[in-house]
């Protein structure tokens, strides 16, 4: 293909088996981050979210070391990590989000919007103005009471 | 029987409280799904998304908000329900 690929850029994030120790999960981490490289990709941010308690049990597990990398990379090879986080027995759960068009947009809405002003407070101001001659005293024949 | 105090017909005002969007106040142009803390405050104990007559999100941020949630909680970082 000739078309020029712009890397898209992904925000993916993966849970490691609790079972693994701080170095087992250093290692799936390793084996992924040299994965990405591989591939082609060029990590923008590569972090550790630390290990968390679940929100629910996910395959009996209630907890999971959470990681997070920030790349860009060709499609090929975010298809080519996915693949092998579901091959792979430690890895709980991934989610790879392409991020790229959803920051650009969303940055150019927040520059274009402003907060709306709060509502005045009270709108019967123009309303009351012509009342105040009729005053509301003694209606005997008030149709609107009892 | 005494006479019954007629009062005035008053309309009543509920004291609004002053809602605004938070996303459009902050000038956050992505809401992230890892953000645990920010996403949290939209949803309440029974787990579910404020709706936005309740948080005053703004719809767009309401829109990018949901999708972060329901990210959130694929990753188990927001529960879907709770008791």
């Amino acid at each position: 293909m000739t078309t020029p690929n712009p890397q898209r850029q992904y925000d993916m994030v993966f849970l490691v088996v609790p079972e693994k120790d701080e170095t087992g999960t250093l290692a799936v981490i390793d084996e992924f981050r040299k994965l990405l490289v591989d591939n082609g990709a060029t990590i923008e941010k590569d972090e550790s979210m630390g290990r968390r308690r679940l929100a629910y049990t996910i395959k009996k597990r209630t907890e999971a070391t959470y990681h997070n990398f920030l790349f860009r990379a060709p499609t090929a090879c975010v298809a080519e990590v996915q693949r092998k986080m579901r091959l792979s027995e430690s890895i709980l759960r991934f989610l790879s989000v392409r991020i790229d068009e959803e920051v650009k947009h969303g940055l150019k809405v927040a520059r274009n919007t402003k907060p709306r002003r709060p509502r005045p407070e009270v709108s019967d101001a123009p309303y009351s103005s012509p009342t105040p001659t009729t005053p509301p005293a003694e209606p005997a024949g008030d149709s609107r009471g009892e | 029987m005494a006479q019954p105090v007629r009062k005035p017909i008053k309309k009543k005002f509920f004291v609004r409280r002053k809602r605004v969007c938070k996303f459009t106040v902050e000038k956050i142009g992505y809401i992230d799904f890892k953000d645990v803390k920010t996403l949290a405050g939209f949803v309440p104990e029974r787990a579910k998304i404020l709706p936005r007559r309740i948080s005053g999100t703004s719809a767009f941020y309401q829109r990018k908000l949901a999708t972060a949630i329901k990210r959130a909680r694929y990753l188990a970082l927001l529960p879907y329900v709770s008791d």
